[in-house]
């Protein structure tokens, strides 16, 4: 039924009203009993549009005749109780053929089942997070747990691992999640929740079908340089793999090696599309029997490209390579059709092989929709009232019922008065359950804060993995079997079981709750097996602000900001005279030294900081059995040479440093792990490299500072180009082997510079900006190298006319991170009418706080000598803010701030 | 076992003779040191003797360091950051207080202003040249030229150009290091991956074997030659006289016939036979050592990146061009070999990077040392061109008997075309024959007449059963002279 109400009837002392309001809401009472009241939940059912799509016909006619008996716990009501037995096997053939008239009949399914897609889907199946509402799907499921009725019987995989992936487009109510799976993951949970199917006898007559990934060869060869060299050779191993790569399932050797992938590929939509290979030595790919991809020869890492015309559906799909000697890769990409020539992986689910196990559902049998037949359903879909919860465009619900506020519970009658009257929808309510939902109805007061809190935990069974207030969790027998950490990591139940909920409003930012509810951000335990999932938007805004009154939030008493705190709480996070918080936790997507917990530069956004400083105060209390340390007794610190061993000021430093989040300046001790093959990490000092660079040219100077602040510099064009916070950069794209990949910076948050130079010499006001095409340069001036200061920072240099031109750009700190603090110094003999540009955008408005807003992301503020008397002017469609330059003694200065 | 020679010790009795062998290879004279680098990934692209005596080393992926105690013990050495950064240097020049360098877009001078062993200056001499993107893309040097000017090779690019098609790739250029003016020296380059100025000022190349590049060679610089390859033509119309009116080369053609193309086409100075000697000539050093690294004082060492390691070329000036033979010198090391430098003990510091090409060697990048032992090895010191033959000395006088036996001498000699293919075999052969071989009275040299005896053709002699008056046989027996003038007179 409503295994959250359950656990919150036994476990707790909520009073019956509680219980039989979430009772209300999730059965949807109001959707038939009008109420003007908007306390009641009104959970929307199923979205039926494309049911036919999805679901067999027989399945749907057996559900339809008998719903608690073909899946028990339901929520769906019998109306059909009160039709008399002939009528009824009529009314439910009527409602199938409705039914499956909407997108049906379901569709045989084209792909099928692999024996490793059976054991990874078990495996997600079991770890992720589905045994905590579902219980295991091995055994027979006790009580407590929502059934998931007979699947193999009802769907198929596609339409399965489609409703997986994106539960709440079919169920809005938000009480199925997402849990964030990839669509191979998708498919596999559904070929281990069909498994039946592959019993089926039908599955057995059927030839084999598509299945997930390609076919792979492995060659050998004496010497190998030509596609022609592969007429000849037989294989020496074959296997499947996921996609294009060098993941394959056997060994290969380095040399006089040969690969050719097969199977076929789906295409969404008619379109263009352009694909490539990456790869030393040669690679040749055929689409729909057509070489589209000719990177033929001897040669090191090389990108060739090709077009080609595909109609939406399957083609086949071949590909060979080679490696002769020296170094190997290989990679795949496509544009997905855009045009715009950015090439991005082809995804695995894209791929598809012959050789699967057909899975089609248990009892399904061909079906023809009778119009006639399914136009007497949508009657009695509307007459019944099914239309009533499940809502259908042009179908309006015919059933009346007495509005909530006149219902009588205790009259004999209606949806409560149980088996007696078959006349009435039957829920097959327990007795129990029509006490707490009479209860609730007599007793129409408002409830605390505390009380919703609990229904909406209740609701959407968040106790099934979270406890709060010594209600909820996984049962102990599901902790053991089923909930585990990545690998064997110390971190004890802490890593095992998600966190109870104690508090968490006065824990968490209201935004931070809201995101970890309704996106993937802020999902900080990445060594924990179960995924938080995803409940939608439903009910989310209310949530929050619940919790966060039940839990008496503070509003987040803000530290601050004292740009000298960031040094001594960056000493007191690492190693050196410092609590050595990075041996545990990981810090701006650096590893932890020994153990995986969670990166604290993510506490800033989740934190209250008077939780965050109560918590470090006494960690235990708010985690009992907690492996954090209690570093801070009462006011004294262990470090007393620091903040004059102040623990609240040293507390409140470290505060300020996190508040750098992913920019923060990563402190002493930490092993450089990153992600990327040959990352740049500046920790010490600031690192200048020179490279290619994606979006920036083959004459890039990147700086990255270890305030965690990054530039880079166009000395082809002459210009600042970007500027970005966090990670810096990975050299492999031009440093490792022989390779030429123009990579972006490590980091998503960037900001592109105004197109163009910094200053120009224009002859008007009104004169256009020098312009920037591919292969420029010398537009912001001639280049002249850089010097490093004492903190080994570099200016730049060039020389525009007669004027030399240094520009420094510098972090500047602020909470959320670094910003740019740019000085543009010019001196020399001006030989015309120098301007810079400030901005560009296609809004550029004054900030309330001083400055500018430009497109609503940018804050930018100027200084100077003489002070910059900037002025706006329209171009080319866009607002761009020019600065005069004028010259005092052959000198002006110009000093530009950039915060986002 | 290719390192390894017979001693055959020859014990006379009566007519009876038995000859009783003994081992000895390269490792014998020329000993291999290795540093321990693998901490840094130690990619040596440039490397140079500064001036305070301290070898300076630069990587591809691009820090620069200095070496303290560089001359002990190996593990000893410390690598002292200077700067980090730059992009892909090839070559160093200390010249008036700066450090040059080549990186991809620009020649730039570098200075530690203050004094604390870090580099914190950092200038554009000339970025006249251009960079499509392409990772081939590579510059060596610059080299301090006789007129003061740095002179740099650029390679072509090989594969995608993702911003178009760039100039001056594939161009010897002079750059004066004050104006930063950049000036062509010669067209036609493949893939320089070595520039040295000789003792005498003249200014040599490597290049390596492929397109428009049947085998791999070293050729003389020289203004307004070209070298064979056409990408850089492109380039021709701002390169002025002579280059602006050069054809684009007929694939096929000999190149000894090459002149009838283009009168500017230059002969290599000494072509490296594929496989026979290496794959890919990288740096070089002239032993300025006076006789402290060995008997071979003077004459050119030439590394390898693809056979990781060291050849031997001694070059003579006939009828104005430079030319002469190639031997091996030392195998063995590490890893292939970008750079060589003679470090201020005399000994050769060998910098390595298989950069993402396979070669000989089990390691990914290193420094290695060869020090000499003070064993004179026997070898052949010398060989110069004469009208109907050559003239070779030794290191050590010979043993008459076997030398003077022009059936111990047998070769053949083959040529080259300029083609558009990926390198190119050995064309046109034909046996040699030695009519006759004297003996000097000093047993310090051979006098060769060789039948034919081919201009345009390199000729590759093997001298079986020679040995020296201890009857140790030669360490290297086979040299391979590449003889484009046939001199006029005899010079003894």
């Amino acid at each position: 039924m409503v295994p959250g109400v359950e656990r919150l009837a036994t476990e707790g002392q909520a009073a019956p009203e509680i219980l039989g309001e979430v009772l209300i809401g999730e059965l949807a009472c109001v959707r038939c009993h009008h109420t003007e009241s908007s306390r009641y939940r009104n959970a929307p059912a199923p979205d039926l549009s494309q049911v036919g799509a999805r679901v067999s016909p027989q399945y749907l006619s057996r559900y339809l005749s008998d719903p608690h008996g073909v899946k028990p716990g339901t929520l769906m009501p019998d109306l059909l109780g009160l039709l008399p037995p002939g009528s009824k096997s009529q009314a439910v053939e009527d409602l199938t053929h409705f039914l499956v008239s909407m997108g049906g009949p379901l569709p045989a399914s084209r792909s099928g089942g692999s024996p490793g897609e059976l054991a990874r889907g078990k495996e997600l199946y079991e770890s992720i997070g589905c045994v905590a509402c579902h219980g295991s799907n091995e055994e027979e499921l006790g009580p407590g747990f929502t059934p998931l009725g007979d699947l193999a019987a009802k769907t198929t995989i596609d339409a399965l691992s489609q409703f997986l992936l994106n539960p709440h487009d079919i169920r809005a109510a938000g009480r199925m999640p997402s849990l964030w799976l990839e669509p191979e993951e998708a498919r596999a949970v559904s070929v281990y929740l069909l498994r039946k199917q592959l019993e089926s006898p039908r599955s057995r007559a059927a030839a084999p079908v598509s299945i997930a990934g390609l076919h792979v060869e492995y060659f050998e060869f004496d010497s190998v340089s030509q596609l022609t060299d592969f007429n000849s050779a037989e294989p020496v191993q074959k296997g499947t793999a996921d996609n294009v790569s060098f993941n394959l399932p056997f060994n290969r050797r380095p040399n006089q090696f040969g690969l050719r992938f097969q199977g076929e590929i789906t295409i969404a939509e008619d379109g263009e599309y352009e694909f490539a290979t990456n790869s030393d030595d040669g690679s040749w790919m055929y689409l729909a029997d057509e070489l589209v991809v000719d990177n033929g020869g001897t040669h090191g890492m090389r990108v060739v490209r090709g077009k080609h015309a595909l109609k939406a559906g399957v083609h086949s799909f071949e590909l060979f390579y080679f490696n002769a000697g020296g170094p190997s890769g290989l990679n795949i990409a496509w544009d997905a059709g855009r045009g715009d020539g950015r090439l991005e992986p082809i995804p695995n689910h894209m791929f598809s092989r012959s050789g699967g196990l057909p899975m089609f559902p248990i009892g399904q049998e061909d079906f023809a929709v009778n119009a006639t037949r399914a136009a007497a359903g949508k009657t009695r879909f509307r007459e019944l009232g099914c239309a009533s919860c499940h809502q259908l465009p042009g179908v309006s619900s015919a059933r009346n019922a007495p509005a909530l506020d006149q219902l009588n519970p205790n009259s004999g009658e209606g949806c409560l008065s149980g088996e007696a009257r078959p006349d009435y929808p039957d829920y097959r309510l327990g007795e129990e359950q029509m006490l707490w939902i009479a209860s609730s109805l007599e007793n129409l007061t408002e409830p605390a804060a505390a009380d919703s809190v609990r229904q909406t935990m209740a609701s959407f069974n968040c106790y099934a993995c979270h406890r709060r207030e010594n209600i909820g969790g996984p049962t102990v027998d599901l902790a053991a079997r089923f909930f585990a950490s990545h690998g064997e990591i110390d971190l004890g139940e802490e890593g095992k079981i998600p966190p109870a909920l104690d508090q968490v409003g006065f824990k968490l930012k209201p935004s931070a709750l809201e995101s970890i509810l309704a996106t993937r951000e802020l999902h900080v335990r990445d060594y924990m097996k179960t995924r938080m999932p995803q409940f939608g938007k439903a009910e989310l805004a209310d949530f929050v602000r619940q919790v966060g009154e039940a839990d008496d939030f503070t509003g987040g008493g803000d530290v601050p900001f004292e740009e000298s705190d960031v040094a001594v709480g960056r000493q007191l996070v690492g190693i050196n005279k410092g609590f050595a918080c990075i041996t545990c936790h990981g810090i701006a997507g650096q590893k932890a030294l020994a153990i995986p917990g969670i990166d604290i530069a993510m506490s800033f956004d989740r934190l209250n900081p008077d939780w965050f400083k109560a918590f470090l105060y006494n960690p235990a209390k708010f985690i009992p059995g907690t492996r954090m340390p209690r570093f801070w007794a009462s006011d004294r610190s262990l470090f007393t040479d620091i903040q004059g061993g102040d623990s609240h000021r040293q507390i409140e430093s470290i505060w300020t440093y996190l508040s750098l989040k992913q920019s923060l300046p990563l402190p002493e001790g930490i092993v450089l792990s990153g992600g990327a093959r040959m990352e740049l990490v500046p920790v010490q000092a600031p690192i200048v490299h020179r490279t290619f660079m994606q979006d920036v040219g083959p004459r890039a100077i990147l700086v990255g500072f270890p305030e965690r602040l990054n530039v880079a510099f166009d000395a082809n064009v002459v210009r600042l180009a970007k500027v970005w916070r966090g990670r810096f950069f990975d050299h492999s794209g031009v440093e490792s082997g022989r390779t030429d990949r123009f990579l972006g910076p490590l980091s998503e948050d960037v900001i592109d510079l105004p197109p163009g130079p910094a200053i120009a010499q224009l002859a008007t006001p009104q004169s256009t900006w020098p312009a920037v095409v591919k292969i420029s340069r010398n537009i912001g001036g001639k280049f002249e190298g850089y010097r490093l200061d004492r903190q080994k920072r570099p200016d730049f240099r060039y020389r525009l006319g007669g004027v030399r031109i240094i520009e420094k750009p510098e972090p500047a700190l602020l909470p959320g991170g670094a910003v740019l603090k740019r000085s543009l110094r010019l001196e020399g003999e001006p030989d015309g009418n120098y301007y810079f540009l400030a901005a560009q955008g296609a809004e550029i408005a004054e900030h309330p706080e001083g400055g500018y807003r430009v497109d609503s992301k940018v804050r930018m503020t100027l200084g100077g000598v003489p002070v910059p008397e900037p002025f706006l002017r329209r171009s080319n469609g866009e607002l761009q803010l020019l600065v005069p330059v004028r010259f005092a003694n052959g000198t002006a200065s110009l000093v530009q701030r950039i915060e986002w | 076992m290719q390192l390894l020679k017979l001693i055959a010790v020859s014990l006379s009795l009566g007519t009876l003779s038995m000859a009783v062998a003994a081992e000895v290879s390269q490792s014998d004279y020329y000993e291999i040191e290795t540093l321990p680098t693998e901490e840094l990934r130690m990619e040596v692209g440039a490397m140079m003797l500064r001036e305070d005596g301290r070898m300076m080393v630069g990587t591809r992926t691009g820090e620069i360091y200095l070496l303290e105690n560089a001359y002990g013990p190996p593990e000893e050495v410390e690598f002292k950051l200077w700067a980090r950064g730059i992009a892909q240097p090839l070559g160093f020049v200390e010249h008036g207080g700066w450090i040059y360098t080549a990186q991809r877009g620009e020649l730039t001078r570098m200075k530690d202003s203050d004094g604390d062993d870090v580099g914190d200056v950092f200038e554009t001499v000339s970025d006249d040249w251009e960079i499509s993107g392409n990772y081939h893309e590579y510059n060596f040097g610059p080299r301090l030229g006789p007129d003061g000017s740095l002179w740099v090779t650029t390679n072509k690019p090989f594969g995608g150009e993702p911003y178009g098609r760039a100039h001056w790739r594939g161009w010897a250029v002079k750059i004066d290091p004050e104006t930063g003016k950049m000036l062509p020296v010669s067209a036609g380059l493949r893939s320089p991956a070595g520039i040295e100025n000789s003792p005498w000022g003249d200014m040599f190349y490597t290049d390596n074997q492929g397109e428009w590049c049947n085998a791999s060679k070293l050729s003389h610089l020289e203004f307004g030659d070209y070298h064979g390859h056409p990408h850089g033509l492109i380039t021709k119309s701002f390169a002025g006289e002579p280059f602006s009116n050069f054809p684009n080369p007929v694939s096929g053609t000999y190149m000894k016939d090459m002149h009838l193309q283009n009168p500017h086409f230059k002969m290599p100075a000494v072509w490296f036979p594929y496989d026979k000697m290496g794959k890919s000539p990288s740096g070089m050093k002239w032993d300025l050592t006076e006789g402290r690294f060995g008997p071979f004082a003077g004459q050119l060492f030439v590394a390898d990146q693809h056979h990781a390691n060291v050849m031997r070329v001694m070059l003579e000036k006939i009828d104005g061009h430079w030319q002469g033979a190639c031997v091996r010198f030392r195998d063995g090391f590490q890893c292939g070999i970008i750079r060589i430098c003679f470090g201020q003990d005399d000994s050769l510091f060998v910098g390595q990077s298989n950069a993402g090409w396979g070669g000989r060697g089990n390691r990914p990048w290193g420094i290695q040392r060869l020090r000499w032992n003070k064993q004179v090895p026997f070898e052949i010191h010398n060989v110069q061109a004469l009208p109907k033959g050559f003239k070779l000395t030794f290191t050590q006088p010979v043993a008459p008997q076997a030398a003077s036996d022009p059936d111990n001498y047998s070769g053949e000699s083959y040529t080259y075309r300029l083609e558009s293919r990926y390198g190119g075999p050995e064309s046109d052969k034909q046996p040699l024959r030695v009519s006759s071989a004297v003996v000097a009275a000093d047993r310090r040299s051979v006098i060769l007449q060789v039948e034919p005896f081919r201009a345009g053709y390199v000729h590759e002699l093997k001298l079986d059963g020679l040995t020296n008056q201890d009857g140790v046989v030669l360490l290297h027996d086979t040299f391979y002279y590449t003889l484009v003038k046939i001199p006029r007179q005899i010079a003894l």
